[in-house]
């Protein structure tokens, strides 16, 4: 995911802080420290190499360096870098994997992943 | 009606030669009706009231971001306009140094009023703006609440909580930032009319701050210092015995825990044109 995608950033989640329970965004989202819970945005997400995540994740793109622990809904593109280590299943349109990249846990990709997070998409309205 | 409301203050005779130049502007401007002095005798509480009870349609405040946080807490969800004649107190030059890097008259700035002239003006042009109150253990603010403490929880719109993993912080409860031109500054953010509060979580510790100031010039590193959430409402509460202290607007002294949100009133204000809103 392209820096440009980051121009406007609505909320930043630094090194330093912890965030516990339901985070909803409307805009771009930096991750670099550590989140339990949920967390949703509309627009896209970026993971930092030293951010620790214990939540289901639900964004429109997104990159990610650290860990997640929890299910992701990614609408459109997923990056995972070379640090990244998903624990928890995956949807997604796109996917780009670096050397090093782990996952552990399910994996549903174009079509099939598409008609599930409508799915999701319409139940949670 | 135009109801000049001076700060006590403004009783030193050094005030005296600004305040004649100020009486003979709004005299030329034709807007010269009431003029009523704060005194250790009359509080601003009896004089807000009694101007509302005249029926006073502007109220123009004539001190500093001090005067206009006290005046904003009584008339705040009126019809009644507030206009500002800033001037700076008596130990500005100390406190321009030590703790309010913007002056004392930081509020006036945002707005676009910079000297007591020029306000009169401004106040004779009147443009109108409403811009949100923010609401602090019942008492409003203006423009911020900063809390210097390390052992913080920070709980927001119920929904989810903050807490700083560094040991030094400094919490900002923003509805606009009247001194730091924050890098996530935009239409979007510490919009004093967005109806939302922002929360920034800097960290204050000597290599870390250090971080922050080299980034504050450069650029990329500020980003990830800071740490910026919208709000609505915010709950600070400590996770040790010690208690935090509050600051609001940048004088009043508050104690945590302290419960803040937007508040539902809003303040009539009469602004320049080069506000920065």
């Amino acid at each position: 995911m392209s820096k440009e995608n980051f121009k406007e950033v609505e909320t930043i989640i630094g090194p330093t802080v912890k965030v516990e329970g339901d985070l909803k965004a409307d805009g771009n989202v930096i991750i670099e420290g550590q989140v339990v819970g949920s967390f949703k945005t509309k627009k896209n997400l970026r993971v930092g190499e030293g951010a620790k995540i214990k939540a289901d994740i639900e964004a429109e793109n997104a990159w990610v360096g650290g860990e997640i622990e929890g299910n992701m809904i990614i609408r459109n593109h997923l990056e995972l870098s070379a640090n990244a280590k998903i624990k928890g299943d995956i949807e997604t349109q796109i996917l780009t994997i670096e050397t090093g990249a782990q996952i552990n846990g399910h994996l549903k990709m174009g079509e099939m992943a598409v008609n599930n997070v409508e799915e999701i998409t319409e139940e949670q309205k | 009606m135009y109801y000049y409301i001076y700060d006590q203050f403004l009783s030193q005779k050094k005030y005296d030669k600004i305040l004649a130049q100020i009486e003979s502007k709004i005299t030329d401007l034709g807007i010269k009706d009431k003029i009523v002095k704060m005194s250790v005798l009359r509080s601003f509480t009896e004089l807000v009231s009694e101007a509302l009870k005249k029926g006073a349609e502007t109220i123009i405040v004539v001190g500093n971001d001090q005067t206009v946080n006290q005046i904003a807490n009584l008339i705040a969800g009126q019809n009644t306009v507030l206009g500002i004649i800033p001037i700076e107190g008596p130990n500005y030059q100390h406190l321009k140094k030590k703790l309010v890097p913007s002056g004392q008259n930081s509020i006036a700035n945002f707005l676009g009023i910079h000297d007591p002239l020029q306000a009169c003006e401004i106040i004779s042009a009147r443009k109108i703006e409403n811009i949100n109150l923010g609401e602090v253990n019942n008492n409003y603010f203006i423009h911020s609440v900063k809390v210097y403490n390390h052992q913080l929880k920070i709980e927001c719109d119920n929904k989810f909580s903050v807490t700083p993993l560094s040991e030094d912080n400094l919490v900002g409860i923003y509805n606009f930032s009247p001194e730091v031109d924050f890098y996530f500054k935009s239409k979007k953010f510490f919009n004093p009319q967005d109806s939302f509060l922002e929360v920034v979580i800097e960290p204050r510790d000597k290599k870390k701050l250090n971080k922050l100031l080299k980034s504050l010039t450069k650029d990329s590193k500020l980003k990830q210092s800071q740490r910026v959430f919208r709000i609505k409402k915010v709950n600070i509460k400590n996770l040790t015995t010690n208690e935090g202290i509050g600051v609001v607007d940048n004088f009043k002294v508050l104690k945590t825990p302290l419960d803040i949100k937007i508040s539902d009133k809003k303040l009539k204000l009469i602004v320049g044109k080069d506000r920065k809103f």
